[in-house]
């Protein structure tokens, strides 16, 4: 992997997901209002 | 890591901090897999795997698949009774990664999975919910 991977301190990459009901939503929704864990699955299981 | 933040979501609910998982399941393999594993996470759908690639989360390669480390992991995962799924129609070389991000959007902790089974421990996402927390009362 050689694009440059995000650290501690860096802005996190916001962009334009969809939720479990389908509907599309900033990603920086989620730590708007509230800091966030989130965590990137690989494949269900 | 799903199902250890599944048994964590209330600790990190009650001190303010919401936990969400983008998956790259289609949205109703998503609503279905979140409603059986962690009905209290916040699952996120990313099929194309956008996210993945903003956040420049990388694949598992040959090397990783023979690095002892990985299969250690493995063991240790499969030691706490988590068993991993099939991938279906779903990346298999993806890996996972997780991070802990502040409402001012700044990357608190950053946790790349170097392989199959590396994840963060829960103690140290803990850790920096407790910091988060005390800097806030201060």
């Amino acid at each position: 992997m050689t694009s440059r991977r995000i650290k501690t301190g860096d802005i996190a990459p916001n962009l334009q997901v969809v939720n479990a009901d389908g509907e599309t939503i900033e990603l920086s929704s989620l730590w708007a209002d509230k800091p966030v864990v989130l965590a990137f699955l690989r494949h269900f299981g | 890591m799903l199902d250890q933040l599944a048994q964590n979501t209330a600790w990190f609910n009650e001190r303010g901090v919401r936990v969400a998982a983008v998956t790259m399941g289609k949205p109703y393999e998503a609503k279905m897999f979140c409603a059986q594993r962690s009905p209290d996470v916040v699952c996120l759908a990313n099929p194309d795997q956008s996210a993945y690639q903003a956040f420049n989360i990388g694949k598992i390669n040959a090397q990783d698949v023979l690095n002892p480390a990985s299969w250690r992991a493995w063991m240790k995962v499969m030691g706490k009774g988590f068993k991993p799924g099939q991938p279906g129609d779903q990346d298999a070389q993806q890996l996972g990664a997780t991070f802990v991000i502040g409402t001012d959007g700044k990357v608190l902790l950053a946790h790349y999975n170097r392989f199959m089974g590396d994840n963060p421990e829960i103690l140290t996402l803990k850790a920096i919910v407790e910091e988060l927390g005390s800097r806030i009362t201060a």
